[in-house]
């Protein structure tokens, strides 16, 4: 009853979410099933041929691969890195807290396109990173935006750095809503730090755990701007991920239908995701 | 206080009345300009005819290079593209094929038609003959080289600046500089990829990549000239060590200092440059350009720029106007002087501005005849650039694949990217 009450005042609410989310997935679902042909200068009917010359593309299977990498390997290294900083920042010993709290915000407030430019300066041959290797006496510093087996390492490097301050402020507000009551039973029953971390703090945040690996594993695996400035997929497509290989055939071929495929899987994939998510928090 | 109100919206009511009554047209002009001075003169000359006619008033709408095709895409899909467009020619031709560019031939009189070479015309027309673009911009690529550096190591360039491939490579080897550890201290050359050196060293031996067929199909065809010329370029990086695999991914701005700094005693750019290398060097570094002479022809890259029209816009006619006055003869020149390129129109580039010694416009006006557009005119040129072809020559600079395979490669990706594409 209550329900059939709400529902006046959610309508607007659906109708705006239709129109914003609905309307474009559909979109992009049925444009799938269209490809544009250049001597006749008209997009055609291809049924689902974009589906089938994707997992006969090479690139494609690489960009996927390079894309499970590029999430998995940041989303772990922010969790553990923020994990850290935010027991840290959470310590009553640490001076000067609230600095460091504000410190720690400050890779957020800069926008992506910023951060990849200013990594990109960072990682040039001659940069200052590889200036300062070659002061330290290593001879042959890395080619970080060149060297096909760095380049995507790279960019998970300069996205680790801008995704740490999220999950580091996350982690912190989970962590100051624990009782201090079950720390100090823990201490008096003898546990190790590293097994109160473990067996008593991680479960008793994990909401906030779960919540943020979601999040950053969706934002993180679609995320475009630092692969883009930094190595543009290349060298060799080795660094090439699934957001920057949609574009790729979306704009610079206009192949909207194949870029409109690629999505369609990134979506399936990052669905898995969420449900994973909702399965873990409905337990 | 109410009446105030009142008055305030009784004459916006009017201002907004008297607009609408009296007919004038707003036109969206979307520009990639961006170097100050050329920015300064396009709006000078949007600000004169906004002055002279109040009936079509002009408006500029900046966007830059590196995404003026996403935004030009996304506008065009939503049915809102700007009505006019400056564009590399290539993609004016290209939005024509898509239908996105109004074919011009009836707003193009005999004297403009007559005033830009046929091979401009050709490069914004389809086969039926519509052109969708008016080219009124160029350059010449040119190698750009430190005087003292090659002074220091015996070089005497030739007084055409002309040098064949062969004296480059020597050029490049004798400025190549290397520590005691065999670190390169000051590499010869660097002709990033991006800058197509590689593609004029092809035409300048007559060799084919891409090939049109009778039907009007693509084909990757890539002949044995064409290997040799790719070699060449490729063995400046993995044979002779002259040149940094630096030409995979470049900074502009590093590549500058590298320069004046002398990490690189040669690089290749648009003639544009100039005046970057001279700011940078606050007119300190003594430089000259070269040209590369080919084995069969002589060809630089011109890179050309045009201007279309939206064919969705509700004032085309109105918008061919202004694209008329903004590409005329007097306004090319003015554009061109202030971005350091040429026009396109030969009155224009005769006047005497762009044959100075000032700033070795000269030098560059004497090469002004082997520059052409080396992109071949093929729908989705770019996409099968960087999707299919480079990443093979990456390979090749990366030492990770030979030329033969990487050209093997090429040609069976490259023909099943055009398959895709719909050009065979």
């Amino acid at each position: 009853m209550e329900e059939k009450r709400a529902l006046p005042f959610v309508a607007p609410a659906l109708v705006i979410l239709c129109f914003v989310s609905l309307y474009p997935l559909v979109q992009g679902i049925s444009r799938v099933l269209y490809s544009f042909h250049a001597l006749t200068g008209k997009s055609a009917y291809s049924g689902l041929d974009n589906f089938v010359l994707l997992f006969r593309d090479p690139v494609f299977v690489r960009a996927l691969v390079n894309s499970l990498v590029w999430t998995v390997t940041s989303v772990g290294a922010m969790f553990f890195i923020s994990y850290v900083l935010a027991t840290m920042l959470n310590s009553r010993h640490l001076r000067f807290r609230r600095m460091f709290r504000t410190v720690t915000l400050i890779p957020w407030a800069l926008p992506g396109v910023v951060v990849s430019l200013i990594w990109r300066y960072i990682f040039l041959s001659g940069g200052p990173l590889n200036t300062a290797l070659s002061g330290l006496g290593v001879t042959h510093p890395p080619a970080w935006l060149i060297d096909p087996h760095v380049a995507l390492w790279t960019c998970i490097i300069a996205n680790i750095w801008m995704g740490i301050p999220f999950v580091t402020i996350m982690i912190l507000a989970g962590l100051q809503s624990l009782e201090g009551d079950i720390l100090e039973a823990a201490a008096i029953d003898g546990a190790s730090y590293l097994q109160t971390q473990l067996k008593i703090v991680i479960p008793s945040i994990k909401k906030v755990v779960l919540i943020v690996l979601t999040l950053e594993s969706i934002w993180t695996f679609n995320s475009f701007d630092i692969v883009y400035i930094l190595t543009k997929g290349g060298p060799a497509n080795a660094s090439m991920t699934l957001p920057l290989y949609a574009y790729t055939w979306a704009y610079g071929s206009q192949q909207a239908g194949y870029g409109a495929a690629i999505g369609i899987i990134i979506l399936l994939i990052l669905l898995s995701v969420v449900v994973l998510y909702i399965r873990e928090v409905l337990q | 206080m109410r009446r105030g109100v009142w008055t305030l919206v009784m004459a916006a009511l009017f201002v907004a009345l008297t607009a609408a009554c009296s007919g004038a047209v707003t036109l969206q002009f979307l520009t990639p300009v961006w170097q100050d001075g050329t920015v300064d003169e396009v709006q000078a000359i949007v600000d004169e005819w906004n002055a002279a006619r109040p009936d079509i008033q002009v408006n500029i709408v900046s966007v830059a290079w590196e995404n003026i095709n996403d935004y030009l895409l996304t506008s065009f899909q939503a049915g809102q593209g700007p009505d006019l467009i400056h564009q590399d020619t290539v993609m004016c031709y290209e939005y024509g094929v898509q239908r996105y560019a109004e074919p011009l031939n009836r707003y193009l009189d005999a004297a403009t038609l007559a005033d830009t070479p046929q091979a401009s015309w050709d490069g914004v027309s389809d086969d039926q003959g519509n052109i969708y673009g008016v080219p009124f911009l160029q350059e010449t690529l040119v190698i750009f080289y430190n005087k003292v550096m090659l002074a220091a190591a015996g070089i005497t360039p030739p007084a055409d600046g002309m040098v064949t491939w062969d004296e480059l490579r020597d050029y490049a080897q004798r400025l190549t500089i290397r520590d005691a550890s065999g670190q390169t201290t000051t590499w010869g050359l660097l002709a990033p990829l991006e800058q197509r050196l590689w593609w004029c060293l092809v035409d300048q031996n007559d060799g084919h990549v891409l090939v049109k067929h009778t039907d009007g199909t693509w084909h990757v065809e890539i002949d044995d000239p064409a290997r040799d010329a790719i070699q060449f370029y490729t063995n400046l990086v993995t044979v002779d060590h002259v040149m940094p695999q630096d030409v995979l991914s470049y900074d502009f701005t590093s590549l500058l200092q590298g320069f004046k700094t002398g990490k690189y005693a040669m690089f290749t750019f648009g003639c544009w440059v100039r005046d970057w290398i001279n700011n940078l060097t606050q007119n300190q570094l003594d430089w000259g350009m070269l040209e590369v002479k080919g084995p069969m022809r002589n060809v630089t890259e011109s890179d050309p720029q045009g201007m279309c029209i939206y064919s969705g816009s509700a004032h085309k006619d109105e918008a061919a106007q202004f694209l008329l006055y903004f590409t005329n003869t007097e306004n090319q020149a003015r554009i061109a002087k202030a971005d350091w390129l040429f026009p396109i129109r030969q009155s224009a580039l005769a006047r005497p501005e762009f044959q100075t010694t000032e700033d070795q416009w000269n030098v560059l006006y004497q090469w002004l005849p082997f520059a052409e557009d080396v992109k071949p005119k093929m729908f989705g040129f770019f996409g099968w650039e960087w999707q299919s072809f480079i990443p093979q020559i990456e390979q090749v600079i990366l030492g990770s694949e030979s030329l033969d395979k990487a050209l093997q490669a090429a040609t069976s990706d490259g023909n099943e990217y055009l398959r895709r594409m719909g050009l065979q």
